[in-house]
């Protein structure tokens, strides 16, 4: 039987009937499904993704920021617990993820830092620190080498392989005057996922702004305008959006069956398949394991091991603006245009372990106002609003460190419109990231003040859309949830294909990384295959 | 539980409400028409339970002294607003005000916002690289 189709922007190349046992299914759409559909379609496999979000155009994208919020967002409720401050200030909407054909992307900022050497060995490089249970990744920068390479030139990063970068705007001005005052050395144009020039199918970049909310120019690189397409023209893709999906089932020798899932009108299919590759975004992929429970799987399907849902890392983030006497119009070009890399580096003598990175940042008006600091009202907080056009803006992504108490687990009784607990995710800040945060602070501000501020506003932190390490790759079976190929270390034909697979949270922004694990698994499943392994 | 009829703020809570978004976030250069707007928008979006929550707030602030809010000068106002920081009501008009005021696009010339860039092209060839206080030079770094 060939699946309804109840999203009129749905128009498939290929349908698959819901007992094709021959198809991969990939959940999720977003850096992990939509690059995992992209590498397996192009290798001659056939692939059902579902989408729990709509197909949107890039017409539909318009220039503000709280219609696209509304648009976008994954606005089902999370419960937030914790002492980190984001359970304060967002206890029901601690993460800013989307629920759209493409994901995520959608509305990431396109930054493509690459990981260094230690980053992928924090347990032998941080040694066992209290608090943290450090794991190091079964693989290292030599081998995922050429896999960056390939993820890069797919993405068109900008400052590698040949690819020019953009003209640094006004805020990368402001911010590279503090960084060389500083004696900062390694700054400037952020490598970013956006064309300056038209290349592989994509507009250029014409410095709009607005690059989350939806990139109405067509440079940004996302699944949506890129890898979606791309499989879709294969032929062997049908994509099936407004479709969640409630679990996944296996048979009796314990190998996944398929899924069951429920379309825009909330009828239930069940979709069957030859492997799953869950690509859902840390809260949501796990959610959907926890909720797979069987007699065999009782704490969460694969979660033999009991790792499903700890460790769960965002990043240490932190926002600070400086008031300027002149003009700088952030809001101009894109938003996070420029880069400081000094401090993603391996030091301990700064009193931390990990690194992390400074960017500028470009608001629009009402973000600005609004996320500057929540709750905050009075003269004072308004005369930073009236400051709008002469304020720089600085963000902080560093690393998180993983602890086995920061974690995702179910609902004990809310439940969402499925019948399906809830996620409740908890979230304390270890006193490396609070060490890490100090620094970034103190310097933040001083380099603000060495470009000329008047004064600084340090601005709690946001929701994220960094959310990782849930299922995560170990060498040891007990010590995590997949292993080096994001491979269920217990279910052979179970794969995790987004960032909840990653073993530490990295120092810098994850999506560059996910896309090169997603080509690298996609290799290895097609290799698989083809010897009839899979 | 609703005992407030199902229609728009009466005109005294509407001045209350848009003197008190004032007191929020306070831009002297703004006339009460933005303030006033923000007003209108929770109004409309607000179902019965919510018109009791603004009418409630209205004599919480009327009741916070001797005199109505309105009658209250800048400094007294003030006072009357902190006196139920922690209500929800309190939240829901700062909240709206914070939200709705801010991406009104009267207002954004005063704050040196230009608001939508696509259908005029970006900025690419409109100023996103023009700051004339930080030359290329200020910002190279010596070899």
């Amino acid at each position: 039987m060939i699946a309804p189709h109840r999203d009129d922007d749905d128009i498939p190349a290929v349908t698959y009937d819901l007992d094709d046992d021959s198809v991969v299914v990939i959940i999720g759409s977003g850096a992990g499904g939509g690059t995992m559909a992209d590498e397996l379609t192009r290798r001659g496999i056939d692939v059902v993704l579902l989408e729990a979000g709509p197909r949107f155009k890039t017409s539909d994208f318009v220039n503000d920021e709280w219609a696209m919020n509304d648009l976008l967002t994954w606005k089902d409720k999370r419960d937030c617990t914790g002492g980190a401050p984001v359970a304060r200030d967002y206890p029901t909407a601690p993460t800013w993820t989307c629920k759209a054909l493409g994901g995520t992307t959608l509305h990431w900022t396109s930054m493509c830092p690459r990981p260094e050497d230690y980053e992928f060995k924090v347990r032998t490089t941080y040694s066992d620190m209290d608090g943290a249970a450090l794991e190091d990744w079964p693989l290292d920068n030599e081998e995922m080498e050429p896999f960056y390479r390939e993820a890069e030139i797919k993405m068109g990063v900008t400052g590698r392989n040949g690819i020019p970068f953009h003209r640094s705007s006004n805020a990368v001005r402001v911010m590279s005057l503090g960084a060389k005052r500083m004696g900062y050395r390694d700054f400037g144009p952020n490598n970013l996922a956006v064309n300056p020039l038209p290349r592989d199918g994509r507009n250029a970049c014409d410095q709009i702004g607005f690059c989350i909310q939806g990139c109405r120019s067509g440079g940004k690189w996302s699944t949506f305008v890129s890898e979606l397409p791309r499989a879709e023209a294969t032929g062997r893709c049908e994509i099936r959006t407004r479709c969640m999906v409630l679990r996944i089932e296996h048979d009796e020798r314990g190998r996944i069956s398929g899924v069951l899932y429920a379309d825009a009108f909330g009828d239930h299919h069940f979709q069957k398949a030859r492997l799953v590759c869950v690509a859902a975004n840390s809260i949501e992929t796990t959610r959907l394991l926890l909720n797979s429970e069987s007699s065999a799987w009782p704490d969460g399907l694969a979660n033999g091991s009991g790792m499903l849902g700890k460790h769960y890392m965002r990043h240490v983030t932190a926002y600070m603006y400086g008031e300027f006497p002149r003009p700088v119009r952030m809001y101009r070009g894109l938003v996070a245009a420029g880069v400081i890399r000094d401090e993603a580096r391996l030091d301990i003598t700064r009193g931390f372990a990990g690194g992390y990175y400074y960017g500028s940042i470009g608001l629009g008006l009402p973000f600005y106002a609004a996320f500057l600091s929540p709750g905050r009202w009075g003269a004072d907080y308004a005369s930073w609003i009236e400051a709008y056009e002469r304020v720089a803006g600085l963000f902080v992504n560093g690393e998180d460190m993983p602890i086995a108490t920061n974690r995702v687990t179910l609902h004990p009784s809310e439940k969402d419109q499925h019948g399906l607990p809830i996620p409740r995710l908890n979230l304390d800040d270890h006193p490396n990231d609070l060490a890490m945060k100090r620094h970034a602070y103190r310097n933040g501000i001083a380099m603000l003040e060495a470009a000329g501020a008047l004064r600084v506003f340090c601005s709690p932190p946001l929701p994220v859309s960094h959310n990782l390490g849930t299922c995560r790759m170990s060498e040891d079976p007990d010590a995590g949830v997949v292993d080096r190929w994001g491979r269920s270390h217990e279910i052979p034909n179970l794969f995790i294909s987004d960032g909840s697979q990653f073993t530490s949270s990295l120092a810098g922004n994850p999506t560059l990384t996910i896309v090169t694990l997603a080509i690298r698994q996609a290799g290895y499943i097609a290799r698989q295959m083809s010897r009839g392994e899979l | 539980m609703a005992s407030t009829p199902d229609r728009a703020l009466d005109a005294h809570a509407t001045e209350t409400l848009t003197a008190m978004a004032r007191v929020l976030y306070p831009h002297d250069f703004l006339d009460d028409s933005p303030y006033r707007q923000v007003v209108d928008i929770v109004a409309g979006e607000s179902d019965s339970t919510q018109r009791t929550l603004l009418a409630e707030g209205v004599a919480a602030l009327d009741g916070a002294s001797d005199r109505p809010f309105l009658a209250l000068a800048g400094g007294e106002r003030l006072a009357a607003v902190q006196a139920i920081e922690r209500t929800p009501f309190f939240e829901t008009m700062r909240a709206a005000t914070a939200r709705h005021l801010y991406s009104n696009p009267a207002v954004w010339h005063h704050f040196g916002y230009e608001g939508p860039s696509h259908h005029r092209g970006g900025y690419i060839d409109r100023g996103f690289d023009d700051i004339d206080w930080i030359s290329e030079e200020d910002v190279r770094v010596d070899e």
